[in-house]
């Protein structure tokens, strides 16, 4: 009789159901992402592109037929009379009712997200450590979200009252708005979005030495990338310093820092000069809460050690904490003295953590280790 | 991959299948659509068509209905089915809503042929639920009341929280299906009838007392019996009687059971319904005469509804076949079928389809109908389960494949379960039975669905089933738990208390 086009908004009912099924398996999406952390798929995504990541569906409870004893009814002509065949898990006897009413048992599909949701499930559990309210108080508002109803409050949401009270009097038997109650009331109430106001300044050092091949800068990209993404998500206030060296060191933008090649030899230390210096000159300890992280494959020069650890001692003494991270394909030597964390291990300067990554996957436990929040943050924290 | 390019990879000879089309010429295909069924003598209803994107139809699909409350499962089902869609494996053809006007969905990118197709089948729906004895009970302006229950369990959601009421939801939906048929009326039995006054009975004064004491026992508990007679409607008893329930809870109860109510004709016809669509389409496409090009690509989408199910059977298929085999009866029947079909070779094969299609169900058109004939066209084949990955074809005769086939279609798939007392052990427990039949139940189920009820019932619950053994002999077997148990207990001997 008609034939409408459908509009195509108003419809967020899906979408919504759709995130909150995201909730509820979220450690399970968050697993499965930290093991494609190296996967090129996620680093070229742009905001419009959709992440599929497999997992496992919530089994419906229901009472069913003993499925090892069931009855039914197939069709081929391929199957004789007292022939045996093996079937999938699930028997085909279930009749889907229309509408998705079928009974489901433990299948596995993939759900899609949009980056934004791929950093939220990622970030979760990341956070900038013994971060202090140091500097300007910057006192960006919160943003703030009327989207709750609550019993008591200063703003009454006219509408819900109205329906509490019409519910109310229907369940006395009256009909009809009228004789107002204080237990009516609805009140609008709002969410607030917490941000930190406290300053920070991140320095992320990278070596980009000779000795680095493609494997350490590989990682060592994979790894300062997903750093700034989730230093830029979670906290707006904070300022990303980019470090490159190799026996020099040079301060660079976000592009050079990550298209860099350079060759050479190594000296860490010379980094952590160009570090102190800058962080002299434009962030001073009484406004900033300091962070650094630096990934090397550890082939440091040898007589550059001493004077390396020295100034390592320098840094953890003004930043609230040092992380160094190693890249290494065998994990074999990683503690031998001939390698950087081995040093720094013996030296166990306070104040910087060190961790290694021999692969892809390794680089979610370096940022881990890196970004572990304190306690209390991860309470606040647990929903960027 | 969108569903244009779907079509376009799988069209014979490379043609552009996707005709570009707009409204006026879909509204024009309508009209065609119902002049060619009202040219067959079929009455079809007004039917809404809406033409919408994949990610709006199979969002509805997900839910069942639209406007349905919010709920993690069918964010869930939307990307199952989705993503079967995005790979080809699977496609929603029709997408129709039992409601007045009836709605139907299609799907946007189609191509014509397959727009067109759609059409035609969804009008031998429409006629199906207008004309359909079962379908008569349903409200037909439900998606309000759908709308309705909605923002009740939204505004549920902020004042109880979200995964308070959605674990409720969880516990209901696990245990909807368990509803009588509205049609069938439930026998209310009265208390113990009064023995007939005996013309001897002062002969016997001690008996006689005895016999009235016994009366006034049998009286007594009957008074204090809850449920009077074994109860199948789960949540009907559950919102009536549960001690524990909150009002809100009552609330969301009614709603998903009224829900539950809204698809149970639908899945009691399923293969009568789809089959007679199918045998709608057919002849409304056949009276439109379509171009070869179109015929071919008609075809091919017919091949692809009606292809077999390996171990289910393929309701498009089954079901058309069944309604072609009902004509030929009536139309040109053998000497034998005269004698077992009354009016078979006097009222015309197309008459008496309709007829049926307005009482059956696919339990009564499977057992009336399901010759050897049918059989071999759908390819048909009994099978009994061998544990729980394979199974055994146990016979293609017809008379055990019907036999098959009439019992699944009788219980749906639903265990009959009944409760049979709500105050057990005079301990408030309640007490559930399933009526077997020589099926037990799936233990690992029935140990994690129990709990649900128990949340419902917030006291102990215990269930009576049975275990099978490998012989066909029964051993009874009884699962019990409390409200906040993880699973239910398995006993093998009678719990006490």
């Amino acid at each position: 009789m008609t034939v409408l086009k459908d509009p195509g908004v108003f419809h967020d009912d899906g979408e919504r159901d759709r995130r909150r099924n995201h909730d509820r398996i979220r450690a399970q999406i968050a697993g499965q992402l930290r093991e494609r952390i190296g996967d090129e798929e996620l680093i070229t995504a742009g905001p419009e592109r959709r992440i599929r990541v497999p997992v496992k569906g919530q089994r419906e409870w229901r009472f069913v037929f003993d499925r090892g004893r069931q009855e039914g009814v197939g069709q081929s002509d391929q199957i004789g009379e007292g022939d045996a065949v093996d079937f999938g898990p699930q028997p085909g006897g279930e009749g889907e009712g229309q509408g998705g009413e079928g009974g489901g048992g433990e299948v596995t599909y993939e759900v899609e997200l949009d980056m934004d949701e791929v950093e939220q499930h990622l970030f979760e559990q990341l956070g900038l450590p013994r971060l202090a309210p140091r500097g300007r108080q910057e006192a960006e508002a919160d943003t703030i979200f009327f989207d709750d109803r609550a019993r008591k409050g200063p703003l009454l949401d006219k509408k819900a009252t109205l329906r509490a009270n019409l519910r109310r009097n229907a369940s006395a038997g009256r009909v009809g708005i009228g004789d107002f109650d204080r237990e009516d009331a609805r009140y609008l109430t709002w969410r607030e979005q917490s941000r930190p106001v406290s300053q920070a300044v991140v320095f992320l050092v990278m070596d980009v030495s000779g000795s680095m091949g493609q494997f350490h800068k590989r990682i060592a990209r994979l790894f300062f990338w997903w750093a700034t993404r989730f230093l830029r998500r979670r906290y707006t206030t904070t300022e990303i310093v980019f470090i490159a060296h190799h026996t020099e060191a040079i301060e660079c933008d976000e592009q050079q820092f990550f298209t860099r090649v350079e060759s050479g030899g190594t000296r860490c230390s010379a980094a952590y000069e160009l570090l102190l210096d800058i962080q002299r000159k434009r962030y001073p300890v009484a406004d900033w809460n300091i962070f650094v992280a630096h990934c090397s494959d550890g082939d440091n020069w040898d007589d550059d050690n001493e004077r390396l650890v020295g100034l390592l001692g320098e840094t953890a003494a003004v930043a609230n904490l040092v992380g160094y991270c190693q890249i290494d394909r065998s994990t074999r030597y990683h503690w031998s003295a001939d390698h950087l964390l081995g040093v720094l291990r013996k030296a166990e300067v306070p104040g910087v953590v060190c961790c290694s990554v021999s692969s892809d996957t390794g680089i979610w436990g370096a940022l881990k280790t890196i970004f572990a929040p304190d306690e209390s943050d991860m309470r606040e924290g647990a929903l960027v | 991959m969108g569903p244009e390019a779907d079509l376009l990879d799988q069209t014979p000879d490379g043609r552009r299948a996707v005709a570009i089309y707009d409204l006026a010429e879909l509204q024009q295909l309508d009209d065609e659509c119902r002049a060619a069924a009202a040219g067959l003598g079929l009455d079809v209803p007004e039917v809404v068509f809406h033409l919408a994107p994949a990610e709006r139809i199979y969002d509805i699909a997900a839910r069942g209905l639209p406007g349905r409350y919010p709920h993690w499962r069918f964010g869930q089902d939307y990307e199952r089915m989705k993503l079967d869609h995005d790979h080809g494996r699977s496609r929603i053809y029709e997408l129709v809503l039992n409601t007045k006007p009836y709605q139907a969905y299609l799907l946007e990118g189609n191509s014509w042929v397959a727009q067109l197709l759609v059409m035609a089948h969804v009008y031998g729906h429409c006629w199906f639920f207008a004309n359909n004895g079962l379908f008569r009970p349903t409200d037909r302006k439900f998606l309000l009341r759908v709308r309705a229950g909605a923002d009740r369990i939204e505004d549920y959601c902020r004042r109880h929280g979200r995964s308070e009421v959605e674990d409720f939801v969880d516990a209901v939906q696990a245990i909807a299906h368990h509803a009588p048929s509205r049609l069938v009326a439930t026998p209310r039995g009265g208390p113990p009838s009064v023995p007939v006054a005996d013309r001897y009975a002062d002969l016997f004064p001690d008996e006689t007392a005895a016999a009235a004491e016994r009366h006034r026992e049998e009286r007594a508990a009957w008074a204090e019996r809850v449920p009077k007679e074994p109860e199948p409607d789960l949540l009907g008893f559950l919102m009536g009687h549960g001690p524990r329930l909150a009002d809100w809870q009552r609330d969301v109860i009614s709603i998903i059971r009224e829900e539950a109510a809204y698809f149970f004709p639908q899945r009691r016809t399923k293969i009568a319904n789809e089959g007679f669509a199918v045998w709608v389409h057919s002849q409304i496409v056949q009276a439109l005469q379509l171009g070869t090009g179109e015929f071919v690509e008609y075809n091919r989408l017919n091949a692809g509804i009606g292809q077999p199910h390996p171990f289910s059977v393929n309701p498009y298929n089954l079901g058309y076949e069944l309604w072609r085999e009902v004509e030929r009866i009536y139309d040109h029947p053998t000497s034998d079928e005269r004698e077992r079909f009354p009016g078979a070779g006097e009222i015309s094969g197309r008459e008496r389809v309709l007829e049926l299609a307005a009482t059956c169900d696919d339990a009564s058109l499977v057992a009336a109908f399901l010759t050897p004939e049918v059989c071999d066209r759908c390819q048909l084949y009994a099978w009994k389960a061998e544990g729980a990955t394979r199974l055994r074809c146990t016979s293609r005769e017809a008379d055990e494949i019907r036999r098959a086939l009439v019992n699944q279609l009788s219980h749906l798939s639903v265990p009959r379960i009944e409760i049979v007392d709500a105050d057990a052990f005079r301990a408030g427990g309640l007490w559930l039975v399933h009526r077997h039949e020589g099926v037990g139940l799936d233990a690992q189920y029935a140990a994690n669905t129990l709990p649900h009820v128990a949340s419902l019932w917030g006291r102990r619950v215990y269930l009576e089933t049975v275990a099978v053994a490998d012989d066909g002999s029964t051993t009874p077997l009884w699962f019990s738990c409390a409200p906040g148990d993880e699973t239910a207990e398995a006993h093998t001997t009678e719990p006490e208390g």
